[in-house]
């Protein structure tokens, strides 16, 4: 009998759960997570039902980004217009949210598609700048259709319902989004393992060599962008239903680095990588909230002073992160990993 | 890994004095109020302020006899003109924190909030003074200290008529505002207003965040030539548009609504706020009231150095409005954000010792006052050039 994992064919070598080992760990994962509800605290659902609308946001921006290499500054315009669609579409269309949730993340993907156009002539960082025009457009449009968004006065988002679950409840909502937050990274996870997939990374690593080889650059950096959209629609309905009210300010362009920053904490190129992206930013956030009200109170004549510790302590994670860890959490999570297979013989 | 190790110690280390930090044993003799104001972002100016009166009111209080002998304290949370983040911190302060109350600074935020504030039943001081919050029956949880924006842009066209010497002609004003929901705030009700007693409206002139130049609106606004010109905005973008009228050699005199209208703004217009007019019911820094004695000394004693202004005011008259209701609750035995509610509309003529004019609030009724000054800049201060205005308490506006 081998000691160790050894592949000896492809589809043992693709195969996303490889040991019953991990299958375990993911179980009891899964099944806390599902549990959550029964000892949590509403301000502690909330946060974990922001960090599951993040993680949906941060795969389709890790598609795009980290395995396409189009960098996009322009993820939390595309939730906006998910939001939108999707509480105009129950709201004055009257469709039922499980139509108009998969709907909202549609109309999200085409709007990606049109903006995905001028990624087959612009690279790098003059694409970058075209989605940060996304962003604007797509901010200034919802600011000004005041027949359809309510302009400048926002919009109320009429609670979604699925059956007996009314969406305005947050454990109900926790549910759905925890439901769709393992859907995405699924469907991440096998998007990338497939011919599309490979096509991404091809384009990513050298588009010239991928264009040789034959891959249709336009159509795959378009795809690309469709799907990243689409997650990003559908991520930005379930935050519709989180806040209950939207502004055009509830999707700046502010957002849209903070999902590119998690992206790149996690590790671009990973599908672990948005999870523990978004893990990671949320834990920091919340601790350094505690820790500047907690100082607040304890010192209220120097509260000024304290306030610029998160600014400082996220941009200082984020050039750390860039040149100590570039792959990111995920890959540090691969050498801790190997490391323990092999302790205590390291060597 | 060595260094990987260390690194994950000093996380785990700073963790735990997080969490050792935080207050686990929570004192009973302690009230909380939650401050959700933005530190960082685009407001941060005027939330710093805000914030340094609002815990020199807290510490004045405490020191002298706090709330019925319990100690009263801010849990202030920067939310950085993110609705999102202020979602979270709402949801911290009134899960986790149990608040008896909020003050909310940015506007998106409390539009974000509006439902939830309702629903959950907690009482709320904002610091946008749109009409929108006064009427109970809409928004029964929802207070601020001052006029609405409304009623102060009315009494800003009182004065401009009462004040009018020319028989011949109506005197003219032109709105400029940003294109968001602060900015289109007043504007119905003014022009209604100002059509009723007989003064001229001009072109509205928009003018955005973050303003670096207002030249071409300011010549647009040249053709109605009007003799008044009205600014919706915050002291940072307000200056510049006094700086482009100063340069263009406009003969309209300027007036600035209570955002626009502070310290700041005549710091950052170096020179050209000069003369310009005021309309703010927040009596001025070290200003000639009975209540602005202590705000001065506390100031100055915790403070040696730095600039008071109008907007630290405020701060304290918020924090003395909120004190004053926690009294009563304390006294009616009913410290719950319900009870602090009934407080707040028990008010009648509570005053703050002329900082803000007298704040009475009813269970049908959250307008907190009709009055304000109108205050000119005279040698770079703020100078009260009409005493105080007041308006009927009547329902015409109510509400819009």
């Amino acid at each position: 009998m081998p000691a160790g994992l050894i592949h000896e064919n492809y589809p043992s070598d693709e195969r996303i759960f490889q040991t019953g080992f991990v299958k375990a760990w993911l179980a009891a994962f899964l099944l806390t997570c599902a549990l959550l509800p029964l000892v949590a605290s509403k301000y502690v659902l909330s946060t974990l039902i922001e960090v599951g609308i993040a993680v949906i946001a941060c795969h389709g921006l890790n598609i795009l980004t980290g395995f396409t290499g189009q960098i996009s500054l322009g993820q939390a315009a595309f939730m906006g217009v998910g939001a939108y669609a999707c509480s105009i579409l129950i709201g004055k269309v009257g469709l039922p949210f499980i139509v108009a949730l998969p709907l909202s993340g549609g109309i999200a993907a085409l709007v990606g598609l049109v903006f995905g156009t001028p990624s087959l002539r612009l690279r790098g960082l003059y694409l970058a700048i075209a989605t940060i025009a996304a962003q604007f457009i797509i901010q200034f449009t919802i600011r000004r259709w005041d027949t359809l968004t309510g302009g400048v006065q926002g919009m109320y988002v009429d609670p979604g319902a699925i059956g007996p679950l009314n969406f305005s409840n947050p454990v109900h909502l926790y549910y759905l989004t925890f439901v769709l937050a393992v859907a995405a990274t699924l469907a991440a996870k096998n998007i990338v393992r497939s011919r599309s997939g490979r096509a991404f990374v091809a384009i990513r690593d050298r588009y010239l060599a991928a264009e040789v080889i034959g891959v249709n650059l336009f159509k795959y950096r378009l795809m690309s962008f469709a799907i990243s959209s689409f997650f990003a629609g559908i991520a930005g309905a379930l935050l519709a239903q989180y806040l209950q009210v939207i502004t055009h300010e509830s999707f700046s362009i502010r957002q849209s680095v903070d999902y590119l920053a998690m992206c790149i904490v996690g590790g671009l190129g990973h599908i672990l990588g948005g999870i523990f992206g978004v893990g990671f930013w949320f834990i920091l956030e919340r601790i350094l909230e505690l820790i500047t009200s907690t100082l607040n109170t304890a010192f209220p004549r120097h509260v000024t002073w304290f306030v610029s510790i998160r600014e400082v302590v996220f941009g200082l994670v984020i050039i750390l992160f860039l040149i100590f860890e570039p792959d990111g959490l995920a890959a540090r999570w691969r050498t801790i990993r190997s490391y323990w297979k092999l302790w205590p013989f390291s060597y | 890994m060595k260094r990987w190790t260390v690194a994950m110690t000093i996380l785990v280390a700073a963790l735990a004095m997080a969490f050792g930090l935080s207050p686990q044993a929570r004192a009973a003799d302690v009230i909380k109020w939650g401050v959700l104001i933005d530190l960082s972002g685009p407001t941060s100016d005027w939330g710093k302020n805000q914030v340094k009166g609002q815990l020199d009111a807290m510490r004045w209080v405490n020191e002298n006899g706090g709330i019925n002998g319990k100690e009263l304290q801010l849990v202030v949370i920067d939310d950085g003109y993110d609705p999102a983040k202020g979602v979270a911190g709402y949801n911290r302060l009134v899960d986790s924190e149990k608040v008896l109350g909020i003050y909310i600074q940015s506007t998106g935020t409390t539009i974000t909030l509006a439902k939830k504030i309702v629903a959950d039943g907690v009482a709320t001081i904002a610091a946008s003074f749109t009409a929108k919050f006064e009427d109970p029956a809409k928004t029964p949880f929802s207070f601020y200290v001052s006029p609405s924006y409304g009623t102060m842009g009315r009494i800003a066209l009182k004065w401009i008529r009462d004040n009018w010497k020319d028989k011949s002609r109506n005197p003219k004003i032109c709105y400029i505002f940003p294109d968001n929901t602060y900015g289109r705030d007043i504007l119905d009700v003014c022009k209604d207003y100002a059509k009723k007693i007989g003064v001229d409206v001009g072109a509205d002139q928009v003018v955005n965040w973050p303003t670096k130049d207002a030249t071409v609106q300011l010549t647009n606004m040249k053709r109605d030539d009007p003799d008044f010109a009205y600014i919706t905005s915050t002291a940072m973008n307000g200056a510049v548009i006094l700086k482009n009228a100063k340069a263009l050699g406009l003969r309209t005199q300027f007036i600035s609504n209570i955002r626009n209208f502070e310290e700041t703004l005549i710091e950052l217009s170096g020179g050209a706020a000069e003369g310009t007019y005021g309309v703010n019911p927040i009596a001025a820094y070290g200003s000639n009231v009975p209540g602005m004695k202590k705000v001065v000394e506390c100031h100055e004693k915790w403070h040696p150095g730095e600039k008071g202004t109008n907007v630290y005011v405020e701060g304290w008259v918020n924090i003395l409005g909120v004190a004053e209701a926690m009294k009563l609750a304390d006294k009616a035995k009913d410290l719950t954000p319900g009870g602090i509610r009934k407080a707040f509309e028990q008010f009648k003529n509570f005053d703050t010792g002329g900082l803000a004019p007298p704040l009475t609030f009813t269970s049908t009724d959250h307008r907190a006052s009709m009055a304000a000054r109108i205050y000119q800049v005279q040698g770079g201060k703020m100078v009260d050039v009409s005493g105080w205005i007041e308006l009927p308490k009547d329902m015409e506006y109510f509400g819009k």
